[in-house]
């Protein structure tokens, strides 16, 4: 393990590194909420550890690691929404109070994304084959649609209703494990 | 919050998230989300669900082939059995649709004949026009385009045909179209003090902070000041964090990322999960393969990219610690491109295939030799009173060099393994401490005595731009096995002349012994030098074992 005194740089480093881990899911889904699109949020979420690095010296309460980097990605966002200005659309003032009061439905991430596992396992072999598609592969929605000859809009609702099943899914797992404990 | 708002909220963040929701949709999500906070943790559940799926999805790996046969119709007929007997959606802040298309109707209007006058102006409005397109033409707008970089250097260059020629100190611009480097190195100055280099065949776009590589290598040094360098491929980001690193881009679309100093966020296919946005880190190295759609830890190539290059000299470094002397006498440029066996005539200087024992006169002359850019030359020394010996073409003497036969019976090479004692009757590999040496991983310099070698530090320090010489290293010594086990012989080693290591009658009995010379950045010649000690010169064979000239970055 490096001694702070001797390597302070790598040794903030490396604590940066490991705050980053622990909360760069929360940090990210909160961006990815203000600014729907995967493309953008990255982009945003990109900086927004740029600039918590370039910060971090300046960083003392690190039990606040994820709220600092909310303000940050949050701050990062509106600045994204003030430079482009009309040309994109986004949410309402309203919307967006409402969504940051949510920032705790990714405190179960993790849990969630053990859980899905098995859920994924329960689903019909042809809709795991289209999220293996989609996210494996990479094939667009639009794609998939033109691959089996359906329209866009209602494959649009088919992968959206899968979603809807698995988040169905993780949810009754993981009140039936705290039911347990 | 009924289960048909649910959906349609699903449906709708879906679209958003893959950058296909039309603005009415949008505005559609924002009534549903504005609307009370119950939707908006829905939706807030939605964006989880999602990233979970996409993390997840680096698990499952099996290729799929999808089909009409194979799609589950049962279940597409549920859905469309549920769309039609789904209830109408009712939002309590219903914004009106419209058609993003709709067929305008325009009033009849009747002809007119036109005046001479207007006739006259629409041939002047037309001239104008042309005049406008033609010094758009001539002087092209960029649009959206900034100056985000400079060509600093280049070596050998050759772009794709649909670019001209560019000169050092060219400004670079972003949203151009691709770059194509077919041939040579460029080195290439950010604005931020970013600075790239890139080695053809490569393909690439200049961004304001950072580079689209479609193919190619390039090596990238970030200072404080360009932190978030960003280089993206066709499948990768990798967003710099204070570093030095490599990314190579092949046409398939993989990638693969060494980092030499610092730490780089690597941004993968599949989303923000652990495996596929991670932090690298120094000393690390990760290949993400299009393929399979995964990333696997591969071993760092630390001499893989050019990362300094120097157009003055034609000269690219890798970043290489050491230059292999015996790679040098193989022909080779000290970094493994020499052969193995080859060598010098010490008395005229010629290169050599193989090691041939003979009786070779020099009696002091020394040779300067044209075949190697990094050797001055070769000699046979021989000191006396009338004549001292020349031991660089920098007119550099030996001074204490002793009074020999002025013979020497073999080649200098970089490979003794085919060395025959006793006319064939024994043969032996040459060992110091038990190690063989003169082997791609354990070169040596063989010297027999009276021989000497001069290498031209200028020469290695004009290949090697960004880089110092620090010092000369390596293990002398009689190999342990030598057939006349009390053969002596005296070493030399001279910087400019100067005596900087001696031993005299070093014999097999004494087994390596460690040279350590250091380098200043005035020297201009290192010399070998192997002489006979009081006794026959039979069997006076020397190894210089790991033979390097040791390197440090500016």
């Amino acid at each position: 393990m490096n001694n702070p005194d001797k390597h302070p740089e790598k040794y903030q480093y490396e604590q940066f590194l490991r705050l980053l881990r622990l909360n760069e899911k929360k940090i990210y889904g909160h961006i990815l909420s203000l600014i729907p699109n995967r493309d953008i949020a990255e982009d945003i979420m990109q900086d927004t550890i740029v600039v918590m690095w370039r910060k971090f010296a300046d960083y003392k309460e690190q039990s606040k690691f994820s709220a600092w980097g909310i303000t940050i990605g949050h701050f990062l966002v509106m600045d994204y929404f003030r430079k482009e200005g009309r040309s994109i659309i986004h949410f309402s003032s309203e919307s967006l109070k409402n969504i940051s009061g949510n920032t705790d439905v990714f405190d179960t991430y993790e849990e969630e994304l053990e859980a899905l596992s098995s859920c994924l396992k329960t689903l019909p072999e042809n809709s795991r084959q289209i999220l293996k598609l989609r996210y494996q592969q990479g094939v667009t929605i639009k794609d998939i649609a033109g691959q089996i000859g359906k329209p866009i809009h209602s494959m649009y609702k088919l992968v959206a209703k899968i979603h809807g099943i698995l988040q169905q899914c993780i949810k009754r797992n993981l009140s039936g494990l705290r039911g347990e404990l | 919050m009924n289960e048909t708002e649910r959906d349609r909220i699903a449906e709708l963040t879906l679209k958003s998230l893959e950058g296909q929701i039309s603005e009415e949709e949008f505005k559609e999500l924002d009534t549903y989300i504005s609307a009370s906070n119950e939707n908006a943790r829905y939706f807030t559940k939605c964006i989880a669900t999602s990233m979970e799926i996409m993390e997840h999805h680096e698990t499952i790996r099996d290729k799929v082939c999808l089909s009409n046969e194979s799609f589950d119709q049962e279940l597409w007929d549920k859905l469309e059995a549920h769309e039609k007997t789904a209830p109408t959606i009712e939002i309590s802040k219903e914004v009106p649709r419209r058609e993003l298309i709709q067929k305008v109707v325009y009033p009849y209007r009747e002809k007119q004949k036109m005046t001479k006058f207007q006739l006259f102006t629409l041939i002047a409005s037309v001239a104008a026009v042309l005049c406008v397109i033609a010094f758009l033409k001539m002087f092209p707008e960029k649009p959206n385009s900034v100056e985000a970089a400079s060509l600093v250097d280049q070596i050998d260059v050759q772009w794709g045909h649909t670019h001209g020629d560019f000169e050092i100190g060219d400004r670079l611009w972003t949203n151009e179209p691709p770059l194509i480097l077919e041939k040579g190195f460029v080195s290439i100055l950010y604005d931020n003090g970013v600075q790239v280099l890139i080695e053809s065949p490569a393909k690439f776009e200049i961004e304001r902070a950072g580079l689209f590589l479609e193919y190619g290598r390039l090596f990238s040094r970030v200072p404080k000041t360009g932190l978030g360098f960003r280089v993206e491929t066709a499948t990768c980001q990798f967003v710099d964090l204070g570093t030095e690193f490599g990314v190579q881009a092949d046409v398939d679309g993989s990638s693969e990322l060494h980092v030499i100093k610092g730490g780089v966020q690597l941004f993968a296919p599949g989303g923000k999960s652990d495996k596929t946005s991670q932090i690298i880190r120094e000393n690390n190295a990760v290949r993400f393969d299009a393929g399979s759609g995964q990333v696997k830890t591969v071993g760092l190539q630390k001499t893989a990219f050019v990362r300094k290059m120097d157009s003055k000299t034609d000269a690219v470094w890798r970043g290489q610690i050491s230059v292999d002397l015996a790679d040098v006498v193989g022909g080779g440029n000290g970094f493994g491109t020499g052969r193995m066996g080859y060598g010098f005539h010490p008395a005229t200087g010629s290169q050599v295939e193989r090691n041939v024992s003979g009786t070779y006169k020099c009696q002091g002359e020394y040779v300067p030799v044209t075949s190697s850019d990094f050797i001055d030359g070769i000699f046979v020394p021989d000191g006396n009173k009338e004549q001292r010996q020349v031991i660089s073409t920098g007119g550099h003497l030996f001074v204490e060099c002793p009074d020999t036969s002025g013979t020497c019976p073999s080649y200098i090479v970089n490979h003794v393994n085919d060395i025959i004692y006793n006319e064939g009757r024994r043969t032996c590999k040459p060992r110091l401490y038990d190690i063989v040496y003169g082997t791609r991983e354990r070169p040596c310099i063989y010297l027999h005595s009276n021989a000497g070698i001069t290498f031209d530090l200028n020469a290695i320090r004009k290949s090697l731009p960004g880089v110092r010489v620090k010092c000369f290293k390596s293990i002398c010594g009689i190999p342990q096995d030598n057939p006349r086990p009390n053969a002596r012989s005296n070493v030399y080693v001279l910087i400019d002349g100067q005596l900087r290591f001696y031993r005299e009658g070093l014999t097999a009995n004494d087994g390596g012994v460690q040279i350590q010379i250091p380098i200043n950045e005035s020297d201009q010649f290192l010399t070998l030098l192997v002489t006979e000690n009081d006794d026959l010169i039979g069997f006076d064979l020397i190894l210089f074992a790991k033979p390097v000239l040791e390197l440090e970055e500016i």
